[in-house]
């Protein structure tokens, strides 16, 4: 099952929020790895709460799966995972 | 849990104070140096003393700006995440300091399991002394230090923070005889995170030790974000400035809220931040009656809040 357009349109929006000025307005793909787009750790945690809110999902309650988030589809496949997300187109 | 006594006589004690860039450990991870700096750390303290001789540095320093007299102090309580390395203590070491202070009446509680956050259930237990068997006065101190056998011990990596050695002392007396009344104190572990590495994690780990801070500042809150705006400060243990304002912004406070000083002054002084920080801040601007502190202690996976409110 691909996953909803929705979320990924939205989790898009709040990552680019998340990254620091220079990058926000970067094109890149969703393989792209968010170090090299200047997502260090304390953002990266920032990004990971604002999900949680927009997603009413909780992340913490596995953590060990946050050491394999490397890049935008990670953060996509995750939430996907997690939410119970109605609106799929 | 409502907490009914006093604080006063806050007093610390840091030793040689070195800069962040006399580390060695840096030499091949000079990123981790520069990101470190530009979060604001500069300094921190080292100690040839033991635990217990730190402790006793700070406890004279309380003893005298308390004008509690020794034979006065009914027990001491002492916290140390320092126990788990044998070779700092000696079975005999708390008799030694208790003899050095001249504590002839007291008697020794340790607290250890916390770690950073051993302030707080430090706390709770001289609170309940006061409050159930009627002890009139409990010296608490805090005192750790970082193995010396490797300055890379020093740092916690990749960037959060770096370590010093000190200690953090005050007197615990009933209601209304200190510097501050203890409103309330909460606490809250999270035993999930007992392998949770934040070298591995980080983001994990961060995310976690937020979250943690908003349930016991929630809880001293009562649930009630808007009591933010009544508090006057804000004091944490120090990792540094980036992290310290974004657990601010967190938890719904200004950024200015937060004492931010002592990152550069010295670091991290595991649970001896709070005191520290309370005592420096009070030193540097008026404290009036009735002004709120919140203090906030992590110590990975435990955490401890305190209300406060200055008498």
């Amino acid at each position: 099952m691909s996953v909803p357009t929705e979320i990924t349109q939205k989790l898009l929006k709040i990552l680019r929020q998340s990254l620091p000025k220079k990058y926000r307005d970067a094109e890149f793909g969703l393989d792209q790895q968010l170090n090299e787009l200047g997502l260090d750790s304390l953002g990266f945690m920032e990004l990971l709460l604002s999900l949680e809110e927009e997603f009413n999902v909780n992340l913490s309650e596995n953590i060990s799966i946050l050491e394999n988030i490397f890049t935008p589809n990670d953060l996509i496949n995750l939430i996907d995972s997690q939410s119970n997300y109605e609106c799929r187109v | 849990m409502n907490a009914k006594g006093s604080i006063k006589g806050i007093a610390y004690f840091l030793d040689k104070k070195k800069t962040v860039d006399q580390l060695q450990c840096f030499g091949n991870r000079v990123d981790s140096l520069f990101a470190l700096k530009n979060k604001g750390l500069c300094y921190y303290s080292e100690s040839g003393l033991t635990p217990a001789e730190m402790a006793l540095e700070a406890c004279q320093k309380s003893l005298t700006e308390s004008a509690i007299a020794p034979e006065d102090i009914d027990a001491i309580v002492y916290a140390s995440a320092s126990f788990w390395q044998k070779s700092f203590y000696t079975e005999g070491d708390i008799s030694w300091l208790m003899h050095q202070l001249r504590l002839t009446k007291a008697f020794p509680i340790g607290i250890s399991m916390p770690g950073c956050a051993n302030f707080f259930s430090a706390l709770q237990v001289a609170l309940n002394m006061v409050k159930a068997d009627a002890y009139k006065n409990v010296l608490l101190v805090t005192t750790d230090k970082v193995v010396p056998s490797n300055d890379s011990n020093r740092v916690m990596w990749p960037d959060v923070s770096v370590l010093s050695d000190g200690a953090a002392s005050c007197l615990v007396s009933q209601e209304g005889c200190g510097d501050y009344d203890v409103l309330k104190i909460c606490r809250f572990s999270d035993p999930s995170m007992w392998d949770l590495n934040y070298e591995t994690n980080l983001p994990g780990f961060l995310l976690k030790t937020i979250k943690g801070s908003m349930q016991v500042v929630s809880e001293i809150f009562d649930s009630k974000p808007d009591r933010c705006r009544e508090i006057r400060k804000i004091i944490t243990n120090n990792y540094n400035k980036s992290v310290m304002k974004m657990t601010a912004i967190k938890l719904g406070f200004e950024t200015n809220q937060m004492f931010l000083d002592n990152v550069f002054e010295f670091g991290h002084c595991y649970a001896a931040d709070t005191l520290i920080n309370l005592k420096d801040f009070s030193e540097q601007e008026a404290i009036n009656p009735n002004d709120l502190f919140v203090l906030l202690g992590t110590g990975h996976k435990h955490w401890g809040s305190a209300l406060l409110r200055a008498t």
